[in-house]
């Protein structure tokens, strides 16, 4: 136990963070690329089309993948921050703060594919269906998330309050999403679809996995990315920082 | 082909939600990369002044010492 | 420990007493914010009954949200927070003494006007009843998550906002239970799940509000 703890803070620790990350991005980043081009194809050409919405449910390719990973990343999010409140992992608070922009990004892009997706089938713009108004208050979520972040000034504290933040967050995001969904069949009956069906067929299965799967190595890559950003602000006075400087600009300078 | 484009009447809708997830997605990689160089020339400036004002502060002591 | 929640509690309800304002404002404010919708939309009886629960209750949780500020502002401005912080006691216990001081007089008010804001809405009686037990139930839990909210901002000059993005996503499964409650009662149909869940959410939040505020108050004052 004691070894792997050990294991896990050399990894942890920014320098080791740094250079690991460097070497996975591109491996997430092309994977996630081609998951994503296949996944697009297939979603957009060759899935068949739905004999009640016609072409108009391609777009749940995008949408329900996306609406996935907003919940996702605001697990991750809380996890990171429990972490980081418990074990004192700085990079944890680093992956946190870095996921929340993505978060936000995809929800925004689950409430707007939502929306144009409602337009031909409900025949409005907005409808308050429950995914929405849950997504709706989750965009919120994360919009206080980053309001809180930027408004303390001291990165340390900011990250401790974002943690604890998104811990109560993700404590109430069940039960918001309960009683959204109860207010919701309350007041809208059945004559709703649902965007996700029971039962989906196979050929349809197929492209939303590999969306699935393609936001998901996305995600790490993007996140990665950032939290490398991150790390070289927070450690600009360690002189591996400043050897990654000298040879970074170097490179690009030859 | 351009049938299968227009994807019966909801081309608009669908076309739009890809590139509007292209657009989202692709901006959340590009702004970091950006990002990055950015923060290489800021922290490569910032080493530059660090290390110049060390050599002046020198010199400064030695001129001072042969006054 | 039974004794400092119990000095605590009366301390801050001297302090309250003191400056009358702070329990008269939050009423004020919530009855103008009821009484700005009639004139807003229309004086009709049947219109005003169906938006009614809904307005009440939104006006509720705005009222108990703004005066989240009287929770640990002066205490922080004058040091008091330091000291409990550094006190040998658990914080949670002190902390739930200020949140219940906070909802007696915030919410205790509210419940008793609540009443006549019902009748000026012409809710009936069945549904006015339904009104004063929501508020019982669902007014601690605004205090005790408003107290997380609180707590994160305590050390920023300007907090209020901010506070407002933090807490209100988070009020609305107590604002959708409550008011659909008094909707229902009022058609006549059985409310008891809507009270099950709120006062099951109330003692949830009692149980984990405390600590995850004091959490934050350690944070805030580093």
């Amino acid at each position: 136990m004691k070894a792997i703890m050990k294991w896990i803070y050399h990894l942890a620790s920014p320098k080791h963070f740094y250079r690991i990350a460097g070497k996975l991005i591109p491996w997430f980043g092309w994977i996630a690329a081609i998951l994503l081009i296949a996944g697009s194809i297939d979603g957009l050409f060759i899935a068949p089309v739905d004999y009640q919405q016609g072409d108009s449910y391609r777009i749940i390719f995008i949408h329900v993948p996306a609406a996935w990973m907003s919940m996702f990343i605001y697990m991750v999010m809380a996890t990171s921050g429990a972490i980081a409140l418990i074990w004192k992992i700085k990079l944890a608070d680093v992956i946190a703060s870095s996921s929340a922009p993505i978060g936000a990004a995809f929800t925004f892009l689950a409430l707007v594919t939502g929306s144009i997706w409602g337009k031909p089938m409900w025949g409005a713009w907005w409808v308050w269906d429950a995914r929405l108004t849950s997504e709706l208050i989750l965009l919120f979520l994360y919009l206080g998330y980053m309001a809180l972040e930027s408004a303390i000034e001291d990165p340390r504290s900011a990250a401790r309050a974002c943690a604890i933040l998104a811990i109560v967050g993700v404590v109430n995001i069940p039960i918001i999403h309960y009683s959204v969904e109860w207010w919701n069949t309350l007041h809208q009956g059945a004559t709703v679809t649902k965007l996700d069906k029971p039962s989906i067929h196979i050929s349809m299965l197929i492209p939303l996995m590999l969306m699935a799967f393609g936001f998901k190595l996305y995600y790490v890559a993007a996140v990665l990315s950032r939290a490398r950003n991150k790390v070289l602000i927070t450690e600009q006075n360690s002189s591996w920082v400043k050897e990654v400087v000298a040879l970074e600009s170097g490179a690009k300078n030859v | 082909m351009f049938e299968m484009l227009q994807m019966g009447k909801y081309g608009a809708y669908v076309w739009s939600s890809y590139g509007l997830a292209l657009i989202v997605m692709g901006y959340v990689v590009i702004k970091p990369v950006m990002d990055k160089k950015t923060i290489l020339k800021d922290l490569m400036m910032k080493y530059h002044r660090e290390s110049h004002q060390h050599i002046e502060s020198h010199q400064l002591k030695k001129e001072q010492e042969n006054l | 420990m039974y004794k400092v929640f119990l000095s605590l509690l009366k301390r801050d309800l001297r302090l309250a007493f003191r400056h009358k304002s702070e329990i008269l404002n939050p009423l004020f404010f919530f009855v103008i914010v009821v009484t700005l919708f009639p004139l807003g939309i229309s004086p009709d009886k049947q219109i005003l009954a169906e938006i009614g629960p809904g307005i009440i209750w939104v006006a509720a949780l705005l009222a108990s949200m703004l005066s989240l500020e009287s929770l640990f502002r002066s205490d922080f401005d004058d040091g008091t927070l330091e000291l409990m912080l550094l006190s040998e006691y658990p914080l949670s216990i002190m902390v739930l003494a200020k949140i219940v001081v906070h909802w007696l007089i915030t919410g205790f008010p509210i419940i008793i006007f609540s009443p006549l804001l019902g009748t000026v809405m012409f809710l009936n009686d069945d549904a006015i009843i339904t009104l004063m037990i929501t508020l019982l139930l669902g007014t601690p839990i605004l205090s005790l998550i408003g107290a997380i909210g609180m707590a994160l901002v305590v050390a920023l000059k300007r907090g209020g906002m901010l506070l407002s993005l933090l807490v209100l996503p988070l009020y609305i499964p107590v604002l959708i239970f409550s008011s659909n409650a008094v909707g229902s009662s009022m058609a006549g149909l059985s409310i008891s799940g809507q009270l099950y869940f709120l006062a099951a959410f109330m003692v949830f939040c009692l149980t984990l509000a405390p600590i995850a505020t004091s959490a934050a108050l350690r944070i805030s004052l580093e």
